[in-house]
């Protein structure tokens, strides 16, 4: 897969800290499962993650539960003596239809894209809606040739093309191109003439903030 | 060994000790480990928001995790504080944000191999801890503030932006330019 179109930094270090909402988390597991690219940016964030576990001011747990951890050690199961195998081949029969991104078959608990329920949205379009209610998320099957309706971003959204693929101001989107987009952008997506196009969109919105009192004083200094 | 400090330590002792715990289920340095991360652990769920006493109970799953796994730890893929902290981010996004859980890859399957794998190139265990902590320390103020609040509070770029006051965009631009500084820092030696 020749991808293009890949992951903002930003975005892959908010996924890496676990920062990032559901829905746009689920578009970013989907694009770095086929992007190699985009999977080695996210090693580094989450190797940032680490160095700055070291660099954390210390809170040491309990005595009691140091004490409690050594017994514990005793009461483990032998681990296996060597890493357990792969999972199965990622190829299906052909007659079952194509696999779906490791991340959505989690969530739908379902494996392929003949069994995902679509319902039609305007002619020629139709819509897949995924049950996250942290952000918003949602699958798209554009016929092709199509556009669809111009709108901006309230917030951020994450576009995964997975099938097909459009073009835009921003230039032409295919299988495996990711659009990270913020709220400024404007567009208007038309697919491709020859085959209808799948995209998987996840966007920011909805959340509850956890504190409302500025923590711009954190004491990051010294950290 | 119970140091605070924590600064100094070459990440290859801890890789070692993954390999004596994996190969011959040694407890003493389980406890160099233990008692190396297990408060960082801690202060980094806390610093989620996690409260006290699960911090405690999931710093514990986190090591344990650690001792039972420690034979599946490949060094060349990651630093042990960027498994644990892989292992601590996954325990509290399954706690506290159970929607996120879902769609994060699973610490199992990070393990098995092929699943996320580095460039053979590449060499993430080995970045020099020292040079990104040179590199976090030299970020401006408003980057660094960025990048904490997204790593130590959990909170989505949108978050930031409510909680500081600062345009959605300059939230982004600031985290961007962090990792792109700290990028440039670390790639130097490469």
């Amino acid at each position: 897969m020749n991808v293009e179109h890949h992951l903002q930094a930003e975005t892959l270090a908010a996924y890496a800290a676990g920062s990032l909402p559901a829905a746009m988390a689920l578009v970013v597991a989907c694009h770095t499962e086929a992007c190699a690219h985009c999977r080695n940016e996210l090693r580094h964030a989450e190797a940032l993650g680490g160095q700055m576990l070291e660099r954390l001011p210390v809170k040491p747990v309990s005595t009691s539960a140091r004490q409690a951890m050594l017994s514990m050690l005793d009461n483990q199961p032998e681990p296996a003596t060597s890493p357990r195998p792969a999972p199965a081949a990622q190829q299906a029969p052909l007659n079952e239809g194509v696999l779906l991104p490791r991340a959505l078959k989690n969530l739908l608990q379902i494996d392929h894209y003949n069994q995902l329920k679509w319902r039609k949205l305007a002619p020629g379009i139709e819509k897949v809606e995924l049950p996250l209610t942290e952000g918003r998320s949602f699958m798209l099957r554009i016929g092709a040739g199509l556009a669809m309706p111009v709108h901006t971003h309230k917030a951020s959204e994450l576009t995964l093309i997975m099938q097909g693929g459009y073009h835009d101001a921003l230039g032409s989107f295919n299988v495996g191109d990711i659009a990270d987009l913020d709220g400024s952008v404007e567009h208007q997506p038309v697919a491709f003439d020859d085959e209808p196009c799948i995209c998987l969109a996840g966007m920011d919105g909805g959340l509850k903030f956890r504190g409302l009192i500025p923590t711009l004083m954190k004491p990051f200094i010294g950290l | 060994m119970t140091d605070s400090l924590g600064e100094g330590i070459d990440p290859k002792y801890w890789i070692d000790c993954m390999a004596k715990v994996a190969e011959g289920r040694d407890k003493q340095s389980f406890m160099a480990l233990f008692d190396h991360f297990s408060p960082r652990v801690n202060a980094y769920l806390l610093g989620q928001g996690v409260e006290a006493g699960m911090a405690e109970d999931l710093t514990q799953e986190a090591l344990l995790a650690l001792w039972n796994k420690a034979h599946l730890y490949q060094p060349k893929k990651a630093a042990v504080s960027t498994w644990l902290f892989r292992v601590a981010r996954n325990l509290w996004i399954d706690r506290l944000r159970k929607q996120r859980a879902k769609v994060y890859e699973l610490e199992d399957e990070f393990l098995e191999a092929g699943v996320g794998a580095l460039d053979p190139e590449e060499d993430t265990g080995e970045l020099d801890s020292d040079r990104i902590q040179e590199a976090l320390a030299a970020l401006p103020q408003n980057q660094a503030q960025v990048v904490y609040m997204a790593y130590f509070e959990g909170k989505s770029h949108s978050e930031i932006a409510a909680d500081t006051g600062m345009p959605l965009g300059s939230v982004k631009s600031g985290l961007r330019l962090a990792l792109q500084s700290l990028r440039k820092k670390y790639g130097e030696e490469t």
